[in-house]
């Protein structure tokens, strides 16, 4: 009889452990818990937990996140990397240091890896490695170049180059082509394609 | 009483989620925090030494990241970006947390002596190195030689026996030389 409450006993105890820290995280952290949170574990300062009800796994430091691994893979299903900044900043900002130093390295885009499929090896299927794209009748730039905040040459809202404050337009004209200077309301023929 | 034994065992596995044994769909974790594989979970698989963080099966969950700097590093210097099979590219979007679009700033005016930018294409592509879209038209882009294409027209300058010549090349395969006009 004896033997029997001994594994009894034992067996509760046994799954206990193997459940082990989950089932203190979750009593460690009621109150989170009660408070909307479906699992929830760190502190107020840094956590990782879900809010019930929205999907959505929440990784939170009051400080910084740092994450490090050999190679860094970001998924998504939708295709979308949002990358939100408060209002105080306009624009979200992306560097490339050495690890573990403040020197600053290029962003390379589109770098091929020795682990990408064998089918890329075919030029056609090869993609166009960085698309900046913009709405239709925007008048921003697409994008700019700058140097200390200023810009130096940009592509503007339709797309064209500009270079300093000169933009260069070049169109088809009756089968000739036209290169157009434009600065500001001004816009000047520099030179066109020769008659043959 | 084997029922309260049996019973406390279930209830005991069921809390202890995150100690890392067997998932429902056999994956061995070592150690997994969450409620759910098909929403907000991170851990690793048994016998692995990459780390899940997220939708481990994919789905609509989203995965955020909110902190005074987001530091990611890579040992390798790699940093994929991966989308599902419907989409065709992958999207980086920088927006407000309330949703307003802003721009995305590649590098910092720091003093350092550095590219901010490298856009690298594959040896042998043949179509765009860069380009740029205005809603889903692309008229503008930086093709495979390096050359500018605005309006469907490549600007190429060329040196021809010491003399610099700017070329158009049109759609249609023809050339143009570009003559300077005025005085």
């Amino acid at each position: 009889m004896r033997g029997h409450w001994f594994r009894r006993l034992a067996t509760v105890g046994c799954v206990f452990v193997l459940a082990g820290g989950g089932g203190v995280a979750y009593a460690k952290h009621a109150r989170h818990v009660d408070a909307g949170w479906l699992w929830y574990e760190g502190t107020d300062s840094g956590h990782v937990g879900e809010q019930s009800g929205t999907n959505t796994l929440v990784v939170q430091a009051a400080g910084d996140i740092d994450l490090r691994a050999y190679h860094t893979r970001m998924m998504s299903d939708d295709g979308q990397f949002v990358f939100a900044h408060p209002t105080s900043t306009p624009t979200a900002s992306l560097n490339a240091y050495f690890l573990g130093s403040s020197t600053r390295t290029p962003i390379q885009i589109s770098q091929p890896e020795p682990t990408d499929s064998p089918t890329l090896q075919n030029p056609t299927s090869l993609p166009t490695a960085l698309i900046v794209a913009g709405t239709a009748g925007q008048r921003a730039d697409l994008e700019q170049w700058t140097l200390s905040g200023k810009t130096v040459a940009a592509i503007d809202g339709k797309g064209r180059l500009r270079i300093g404050n000169i933009t260069l337009d070049p169109v088809l004209v009756n089968g000739q082509v036209k290169l157009y200077a434009l600065i500001g309301s001004n816009k000047q023929l520099i030179a066109q394609g020769a008659k043959r | 009483m084997r029922r309260l034994t049996l019973a406390l065992a279930v209830a005991a596995a069921a809390v202890g989620f995150s100690c890392g044994t067997a998932y429902a769909d056999g994956t061995v974790w070592w150690w997994l925090l969450g409620s759910d594989l098909n929403s907000g979970t991170i851990g690793q698989v048994a016998g692995a030494t990459n780390v899940y963080v997220g939708n481990y099966y994919g789905g609509s969950s989203s995965t955020d990241f909110e902190g005074a700097s987001f530091v990611r590093e890579a040992t390798d210097s790699y940093f994929e970006f991966e989308h599902g099979g419907g989409e065709s590219s992958s999207m980086l979007l920088p927006e407000t947390s309330e949703g307003a679009p802003t721009p995305m700033t590649i590098g910092k005016a720091d003093g350092q002596n550095v590219t901010p930018l490298i856009v690298s294409g594959t040896p042998g592509i043949t179509g765009d190195l860069q380009s740029w879209q205005l809603g889903a038209a692309s008229q503008t882009g930086i093709d495979a030689q390096g050359l500018f294409r605005v309006n469907g027209i490549v600007l190429k300058p060329t040196m021809n026996h010491g003399e610099m010549t700017l070329q158009a090349l049109l759609p249609d395969g023809s050339e143009q030389r570009l003559v300077p006009v005025g005085p």
